[in-house]
């Protein structure tokens, strides 16, 4: 994170220490699916998910923009608020996976 | 069938959704965010945001299941490309928001494997006063079907 930054000292380009996740598991992706209310059988049933081609169930996209939002939450820290947070969804995220987090200073502007 | 642009407008039913302290501790709990300003009230008190509020992905939680447009979407050719957020004003335990989702919109884009399409779906999530406090904005791929 950018430690106890203030708005005026930021610069352009400026990177912040990125934040890494523990592996994702396959507890992990039903304790999502119960607190989320997607429970697509994708994310939960190897059996299943081998059925439509792949290897075993994927991760929910949106845990991985929930890891997402805790880094973007840790980085606005008590300073700021959040009023708009976007993600594009790559690529297929599994179990055992580690979610490396990382960003940077993009602009700077008032309004 | 490709979907027709006469959709974009189309809502669901509204409905009432209570931000509940347990359900916001469990989603909590499935990321791993530990962040004091879901559960601690004097640090949340000293933030931007005067006191507790919910994780920014929460609202995608918002739903009790049976939301449902009054459209035919074949479901195994959604692929949920991209999610936005739009913060009004915070969302916090306790709050009792009335949300609706609407097809705000759906274009054609030239792809790789032919012409695909884009639609934009927005839950709007407005308090008892009708003040608007969150949108959360899908943007799926409509792809055809391998033949």
């Amino acid at each position: 994170m950018i430690k106890d930054w203030v708005l005026e000292e930021l610069v352009v380009g400026q990177k912040t220490e990125p934040m890494m996740k523990p592996p994702i598991t396959k507890v992990q992706l039903a304790q999502y699916a119960g607190a989320s209310g997607d429970f697509n059988p994708l994310h939960l049933d190897d059996e299943f998910a081998r059925k439509i081609g792949m290897d075993g169930v994927i991760a929910h996209g949106m845990l991985v923009m929930g890891f997402l939002g805790e880094y973007v939450m840790k980085i606005a820290a008590q300073q700021a608020r959040v009023v708009n947070f976007n993600m594009r969804f790559g690529n297929m995220t599994f179990p055992g996976d580690e979610i490396r987090c990382s960003g940077s200073v993009d602009s700077l502007h008032r309004s | 069938m490709d979907l027709d642009k006469s959709i974009i407008g189309l809502t669901s039913k509204e409905y009432v959704f209570e931000v509940e302290n347990r359900h916001v501790g469990q989603f909590a709990a499935a990321i791993g965010d530990n962040n004091p300003l879901y559960t601690d009230e004097s640090y949340a008190k000293q933030s931007a945001y005067e006191g507790l509020i919910v994780p920014p992905t929460f609202p995608i939680a918002m739903n009790n299941g049976d939301v449902e447009l009054p459209i035919d979407l074949d479901h195994r050719r959604m692929l949920h490309g991209e999610q936005e957020f739009i913060y009004h004003k915070p969302v916090r335990v306790g709050d009792r928001l009335h949300c609706q989702l609407k097809v705000s919109d759906l274009y054609d884009k030239e792809g790789k494997s032919g012409n695909m399409q884009f639609l934009k779906l927005d839950t709007e999530m407005k308090d008892e006063t009708g003040e608007l406090v969150c949108i959360s904005r899908m943007n799926i791929v409509y792809r055809s079907l391998a033949k």
